[in-house]
């Protein structure tokens, strides 16, 4: 039986190497720094998919520089910071940001660990509550030096492009659309003729995305990395290099630049032993990034090829392709924006140290050792852009304003710049009397960040934190820990909390009965339970321009104001400055608190089959919240107080069953996770009806009106007006064709006190992977499965992909599915219709958010799939990812699930690469 | 000795940590913001805190600050179109007063929350103001009495749009009760009569040039009276309200729950009082016997001694001039009143310059009418309506010679007319810019895009006068009053003595003077209780102007190019009763305090 080493290192910040492992008893999932790099990404969050239970990763767009993946820990626990990436980021023990992790290179990281419950967070305060992605770097190993090379090369393409409708089906349903608002007499926009050129190909039908998008982008990274040491002296070196383009269809020139990436990073990790009792690890980390694109918002080019329909003009007016169409109405000629107004050029520098000192002080006591540590970590942002400005024309007519010019470079600015210096002092013990086994420490961690902006100028924080963990015969494990964490967000009396945390463990696979048992190599049983807490918070969100992020709610902070102006004096007066308060003070603001449950079990069985499970429960309370109760004439100022209460329960199961026959080895492993959140309280107004609120429900619930089908004919009287037998919409006169909604209160009004739930949350509940390992001889397979269930997308929050012709909108497939009806031309769909009738006006009643537009947004990917052979020290592999996705969001509307708000596609990726080890 | 050394660097290492906690998390380092005791700490900042204060109280009822984004109340109240269908008064015209507010607004035609942050900010200047160390004491008197002003200025507005509304004295604690509920319409009279008779006492006279824009003492008295005003009109001077509240108890917040003569005679002693300041302190109703200099001088000019007080605002591009300013030189937001062209339901207000009556076109015309008729009729038309309207065809009056304000120069037209639409008769060939587009407050404005909002002209006292002493049942002073008014703009004297007759007489003085103003038209016919608000002035039908142009005529078409021209109703609007007062938001209804007004 294989004793398990209780490695809980708390200097460098809880490293615990999964529940699994480990004699902890934390909940906590862990994956090597080598599963991240089979994913080609120049953002490290979406190699994250799939591979740790407990963490729900949404992909992030292919939009190089704005391309990262939404994380979440156990789902939405609060909706205090209530979206993605609440969890706190540490590496190597001190915490970064979630634009750090984005670019931390996958060769430089040896293990990523999402923290989950109680015993795992307990250290972390304030930073704990919402879970902790822990992130060890590469260290350098004793023995002969190795250098690992790997080169790699990916072809990248959009996964899913939404195409709107040619010009000829436009056309058909415009002519529906235009008809419709006449009063239901067909008068169409199109002739006859005009149709006929559209279906002959003869009038103008260009595809936007086509014009936009060209084939494919590509991907290319290379890195080194040397590793080795003598017992006194460790060192591992990375040097990297990243370089990225797009399918964006502009070739790089002085004139235009492709969206395109590159990355340069360096990494050297340290360790020295010094006159026996000291251990000194030194770790430098840089990085420089440029990113170039195109002069010319991504999204808002995105949202014009959605919205800019396919006949309104070919790219150029002339034969000779040099003058730009453009109208007034489509003054942004998507290939015009992305080749001809210039480009624009952003450089990010990274520098991290850190410097650690450990004292070994068996003199004083055998197993005492103190450990100091220091990091300071700087980001920069700065760049420049080359505009110039391309004259728009209409059948050889100018029709804007705008003129063609040569291309002018502004001034090299900033984008602003940050710095945190963290530094940490830990005394710990870690020693054996008899069969028991005791670690404790004690702590504090210091942290101060600064960086640009009214608030988040400055950001400290002090954790003070410790803990004793006592084992008796490797069967028995019991911990108590704690944080006391102070805040500087928060009035004096406030700022400091205690959060503490008491856990068991019993390893039933060491008792004498099991002991020797071929069946159980490993069967262990968690419990945990403590408190931790979360110090930031959305609500303050609704103070546009200033939001604090719950910062400093405790005294009255005046804000110049910028709205309108005051004068004063005769004739033309002098301006006055005016200073307005922005929220009402709070001095008793607080960090949210979150007590958190969790038990689990970890096997391993037969030699062959490895399970580990977690159930938990999470009572938030204290959550600060915008108090939508005060009454109005109390001056209607922000008043933030901590009323909100939320509960999570769920589980996680994980699994894999792995073996061997000759020169065959296989690994079959899957997991599943579930997480539901309940609001129990957020100061909700109570609505008129108890079905229309949001409380009680899971964060994000979408609440709506339930569509009842369309309004037939029958509906309406000979004068147009709706039968006064059926409920009367507030939304504006309806006709025939519109949506019909159900009266939930029957008062015989269709108002906003009719809404109730539509649908799930954006959040998906559940979240689940399965993956398969082959190996034979050289040759190795492997792939891995990943979806998620149980949320919902509003298509309306996709306008301009949904609503057809509105606002000179466009029409897309779904919109063939409407409601009309004119016998004489034919055309009648009053029984199979899925979308209301069209019309080319601005229609309160038909777009509201309803049960009609709310879709499931659940999906099953194949997100990576990789075929290698290896030969002495070479290993070849070919590898895709996101190869094919399974959805009834993509099958019924032509949306991928991750990628259906209309902004750059998600990625689909093949990779070919070469390993050398020397 | 070597261990004992180790213990101590442990230890101090600790203790060196935990010493530094306190100034590790001290006061927050922010930048560029201020808390309060920095705003109270000096002169210079606690004027930026009373300036917010006039600049977020005064605007009550103007683009800008009802809470609906776009559009003036005259688009709701018959002076003219309704806008853009994205526009709060296309909606409002189309389905009313709704709880739930439209276009930026929390309820109705305003935000009602908003008010209350807006005399919160005020109270706040109120209590704290003498911490200030380097004011006088005379500076912090007149400021608390400014203070007082602009909290009775907001709910002098939300008297008229509400009726009682709860009363607030100070900024709220969490301590406080937070559960009082809506005062009645007795002890809003009360309760803001008090506030402007302790800001008088401590506002001065007059101020000093540099200081112009800031509530002097008339002002202060102008607030009084013009709430005394309102509470002695019909709506509620009233033994019953116009609906009934759910809970009949509640009347009293609606109305009086007696209908008194005597408060006519409180709101003729609260004008006469503002008479009197204003003989003392030099401002006067400007009559030079030249009706269209004075009228356009008294509502255009900053500063000029009619105006008792004014929005001081003398910054282009905002949200007045773009509702406003009709003229090309506004180019940045023109789609903001291109639909806003003047009603015919306005234009026969006006009198012909001699005092008699205009003929216009009327709907069910067997014929339309010729274009030479429109121009003999703008020829004849009264000073003060060429000095608000710039009418089709015909160039802006108010900035002579300079092309901006010129037919030739309005590129947009301005006015319902299309070439060759003759056939189009009795239906509307346009829908939107009516007779004419607005140039009222621009005399002599040029290119500049600002104006000052009048939020008290001294026409407004001797109308209020007129009006009250008709109906205390002296009719000399009625016309003596009225008169001053009348006559300034060239008008022969009225001679009217029949109680019923010279109410409307001075109702349609108001409309005159008052175009576009405070939403006079608004709020007043509300409270006149007029019967016809449902029929052209607030509801019912809103009719616009059509021209016909004659074929081959040059754009922007002049008048002379004018064929026919008919009246045709535009659209239609909505009203309820329910809309004599505004709902509040159906959010704060449901908090569980406040009742609700009937018919909401």
């Amino acid at each position: 039986m294989k004793v398990f080493k209780h490695i809980v290192s708390l200097g460098a910040g809880l490293l615990i190497a999964g529940s699994m492992m480990a004699q902890t008893t934390a909940a906590v999932s862990t994956v090597s720094g080598e599963e991240l790099y089979k994913v080609s990404s120049t953002s490290l969050t979406n190699a994250l998919v799939g591979l740790l239970p407990g963490l729900t990763v949404v992909q992030g767009t292919g939009e190089i520089d704005n391309n990262g993946a939404q994380l979440l820990v156990r789902g939405v626990g609060s909706y205090g910071s209530g979206n993605y990436n609440s969890a706190k980021i540490f590496v190597d023990g001190f915490e970064v940001n979630m634009v750090y992790l984005n670019t931390l290179s996958p060769s430089e990281v040896e293990s990523v660990s999402v923290l989950k419950d109680a015993a795992a967070v307990a250290l972390y305060g304030e930073r704990g509550a919402n879970g902790v992605i822990v992130i060890k770097t590469k260290r350098g190993q004793e023995g002969p030096v190795s250098v690992k090379a790997r080169v790699r090369y990916g072809v990248q393409t959009p996964s899913n492009i939404n195409k709107p409708l040619d010009s000829y089906e436009y056309a058909n349903l415009y002519n529906q659309a235009v008809s419709n608002d006449n009063g239901m007499s067909w008068a169409p926009a199109y002739s006859a003729d005009q149709l006929a050129a559209y279906k002959s190909g003869k009038g103008v039908n260009v595809d936007w995305y086509d014009q936009v998008f060209k084939g494919a982008g590509n991907y290319a990274d290379g890195d080194i990395i040397f590793n080795g040491g003598s017992k006194d002296a460790k060192f591992n070196v990375d040097l990297g290099y990243v370089n990225s383009s797009s399918f964006l269809n502009v070739e790089n020139s002085d004139q235009a630049k492709n969206l395109g990436y590159q990355k340069f990073n360096l990494r050297a990790n340290l360790d020295f032993n010094i006159l026996k009792i000291f251990e000194v690890k030194v770790d430098l980390g840089g990085r420089i990034e440029f990113r170039n694109r195109p002069n010319y918002s991504i999204s808002q080019l995105m949202q014009d090829v959605a919205k800019y329909p396919s006949n309104i003009y070919n790219v150029f007016d002339d034969e000779k392709g040099e003058n730009f169409s453009g109208t007034a109405v489509y003054p942004n000629n998507p290939y015009g924006s992305i080749t001809a107004l210039g480009w624009n050029h952003a450089k990010y520098r990274n520098l991290q140290g850190n410097f650690s000192i450990k004292e070994r002080l068996d003199d004083i006591l055998e197993g005492l050792y103190l450990e100091e540590s220091f990091s300071f970590n700087s980001h920069t942002a700065s760049g420049f852009s080359k505009s110039k400005d391309y004259a728009r024309y209409f059948n050889g007519e100018r029709t804007t304003t705008n003129e063609t010019t040569t291309i002018t470079a502004s001034g090299y600015g900033s984008n602003g710049m940050e710095d945190w210096k963290q530094g940490r002092v830990t005394l710990g013990y870690d020693g054996n009397i008899g069969k028991s086994h005791l670690t404790a420490m004690t702590g504090m961690h210091l942290s101060a960040y600064s960086g640009d902006g009214r608030f988040s100028y400055k950001y400290h924080y002090a954790n003070w934190n410790g803990l004793a963990s006592y084992s008796y015969d490797n069967r028995y494990v019991l911990d108590a820990m704690f944080s006391y964490f102070g805040n500087d967000a928060y009035a004096p009396g406030h700022q400091w909390a205690f959060y503490p945390t008491v856990a068991g463990a019993w390893i039933a696979s060491n008792e004498s009965f099991l002991k020797d048992s071929d069946a159980v190599q490993l069967l262990k049983f968690r419990a945990s339970a403590g408190m931790s807490g979360a110090a930031d918070s959305n609500a303050t969100g609704v103070l546009s321009g200033y939001s604090t992020n719950g910062r400093y709610l405790f005294k009255d902070y005046y804000a110049n104001s910028y709205i309108g102006a005051f004068y004063m004096g005769a004739t033309s007066g002098t301006w006055q400055t005016t200073l307005v308060p922005m929220f009402k003070a709070n001095p008793d603001a607080h960090a949210e608190k979150a007590m958190k449950y969790n038990v689990g079990v970890d096997a391993e069985l037969f030699n062959h089959v490895r399970v580990s499970a977690d159930a938990f429960l999470d009572k938030r309370s204290d959550i600060l919240t915008l108090d939508n109760n005060v009454l109005g004439y109390l001056g209607k100022q922000y008043s933030f107080s901590n009323i909100g209460r939320m509960t999570s329960k769920g589980f996680e199961v994980a699994g894999a069953v792995f073996g061997k026959s000759g020169d065959f080895r296989f690994e079959v492993n899957g997991a599943v996770s579930y997480a539901r959140n309940i609001i129990d309280e957020m100061s909700e107004v109570a609505p008129a009806n108890y079905f229309n609120a949001q409380t009680g429900r899971p964060y994000g619930t979408i609440i709506g009106l339930m569509a009842d089908g369309f309004y037939d004919v029958t509906d309406f009287d000979e004068a147009g007006n709706l039968n006064s037998s059926l409920p009367q919409p507030a939304f504006g006169s309806v006709q025939p064709g519109d949506v019909k909604y159900k009266d939930l209160d029957k008062n015989g009004l269709v108002d906003q006190n009719d809404v109730t739930a539509v649908g799930d949350s954006k959040f998906p509940e559940w979240s689940f992977n399965a993956g398969i390992k082959l190996a034979w001889k050289g040759f190795d397979f492997q792939a891995l499965f990943q979806g998620v269930a149980a949320c919902s997308v509003n298509l309306l929050d996709n306008w301009n992909q949904t609503v057809a012709f509105v606002d000179n909108g466009n029409a897309y497939p779904i919109a063939k599915g409407a409601w009309a009806y004119y016998p004489t031309e034919n055309i009648d769909t009053r029984k199979t219709a899925t979308y209301p009738r069209l019309t080319t006006q601005s229609n309160q009643n038909n777009y509201q958010t309803s049960s009609l537009w709310v879709k499931n947004g659940d999906f099953l990917k194949l997100r990576n799939v990789e075929l290698g052979y290896n030969f002495k020290n070479v290993r070849l592999y070919l590898s895709g990812q996101n190869l094919f996705t399974i959805s009834s969001l993509l099958k019924d509307y032509g949306l991928d699930p991750e990628s259906c708000y209309g902004y750059y596609p998600t990625l689909k990726t093949y990779t070919f690469g070469l390993i050398m080890n020397f | 000795m070597k261990k004992l050394y180790r213990i101590i660097l442990v230890a101090l290492a600790a203790v060196s940590m935990s010493a530094c906690q306190s100034y590790f998390l001290e006061k927050p380092d922010t930048t560029g913001t201020v808390d309060s005791d920095a705003v109270y700490g000096s002169k210079k900042n606690a004027t930026m805190a009373l300036m917010a204060c006039y600049r977020d109280v005064l605007l009550h009822g103007w683009p800008g600050d009802m809470g609906i984004g776009h559009c003036t109340l005259g688009a709701i109240s018959g002076e003219v179109g309704r806008g853009y269908n994205w526009h709060g008064s296309y909606f409002i015209s189309q389905s009313g007063l709704t709880v739930n507010g439209t276009d930026g607004s929390d309820a109705g035609a305003d935000h009602y929350a908003n008010n209350f942050k807006k005399i919160r900010e005020c109270w706040a200047l109120y209590e704290h103001i003498d911490e200030c160390v380097d004011m006088t004491d005379a500076e912090k008197a007149t400021i608390k009495a400014e203070a007082k002003a602009l909290v009775a200025y907001r709910y002098m507005g939300m008297f008229y749009r509400y009726g009682g509304v709860p009363i607030v004295e100070g900024t709220f604690q969490a301590s406080d009760d937070l559960s009082r509920g809506r005062a009645t319409i007795a002890e809003m009279v009360e309760f803001i009569s008090r506030l402007c008779d302790e800001a008088a006492e401590g506002l001065p006279t007059k101020w000093d040039d540099a200081n112009i824009g800031r509530i002097n003492k008339g002002a202060a008295l102008s607030i009084k009276a013009r709430v005394l005003q309102y509470a002695a009109r019909p709506l509620f001077n009233s033994a019953t309200p116009y609906l009934s509240m759910a809970n009949a108890e509640n009347n009293t917040m609606i109305c009086y729950g007696n209908a008194d003569k005597e408060r006519w005679n409180a709101a003729i002693a609260a004008n006469e009082a503002v008479l009197s300041w204003a003989d003392a302190a030099g401002f006067y109703l400007i009559d030079s016997d030249n009706p269209f200099v004075d009228y356009a001088t008294a509502t255009s000019v900053p500063s000029n001694p009619e105006v008792i007080l004014a929005f001081k605002n003398n910054q282009d591009y905002n949200a007045l001039s773009n509702f406003i300013n009709c003229s090309p030189n506004q180019n940045s937001n023109r789609y903001d009143t291109d639909c806003s062209g003047v009603l015919t339901n306005m234009l026969e207000n006006y009198y012909a310059a001699d005092g008699t009556e205009l003929s216009w076109p009327k709907i069910g015309d067997a014929a339309p009418r010729a274009g030479a008729n429109w121009i003999a009729n703008i020829a004849k038309i009264e000073p003060r309506a060429l000095a608000d309207i710039k009418f089709g065809g015909h160039d802006a009056m108010n900035n002579e010679g300079i092309y901006n304000w010129q037919n030739i120069g309005w590129s947009r037209g301005g006015y319902s007319a299309d070439m060759d639409k003759g056939d189009v008769f009795p239906n509307a060939i346009d829908e939107n810019k009516g007779c004419g587009e607005r140039c009222k407050f621009y005399y002599k404005a040029g290119s500049r895009l600002w104006f000052e909002p009048p939020l008290f002209r001294m026409a407004e006292i001797y109308l209020n006068l007129a009006e009250a002493y008709n109906e205390y049942g002296n009719s000399a002073k009625a016309l003596q009053n009225l008169n001053k008014v009348h006559e300034r703009a060239g008008l022969p004297a009225i001679r009217e003595t029949d109680q019923a007759k010279l109410r409307q007489i001075i109702q349609r003085e108001y409309y005159i003077e008052f175009f576009q103003e405070n939403g006079n038209r608004y709020f007043a016919s509300k409270h006149w209780k007029r019967e016809d608000i449902g029929n052209g002035i607030c509801g019912g039908a809103m009719r616009m102007l059509q021209f016909n142009i004659k074929a081959g005529s040059q754009w922007p078409y002049a008048a002379s190019t004018i064929d026919t021209y008919w009246d045709a109703v535009a659209y239609n609007s909505f009203w309820s009763p329910a809309m004599f007062l505004e709902p509040f938001p159906q959010s704060e209804i449901n908090k569980g305090t406040l009742v609700q007004n009937p018919g909401y």
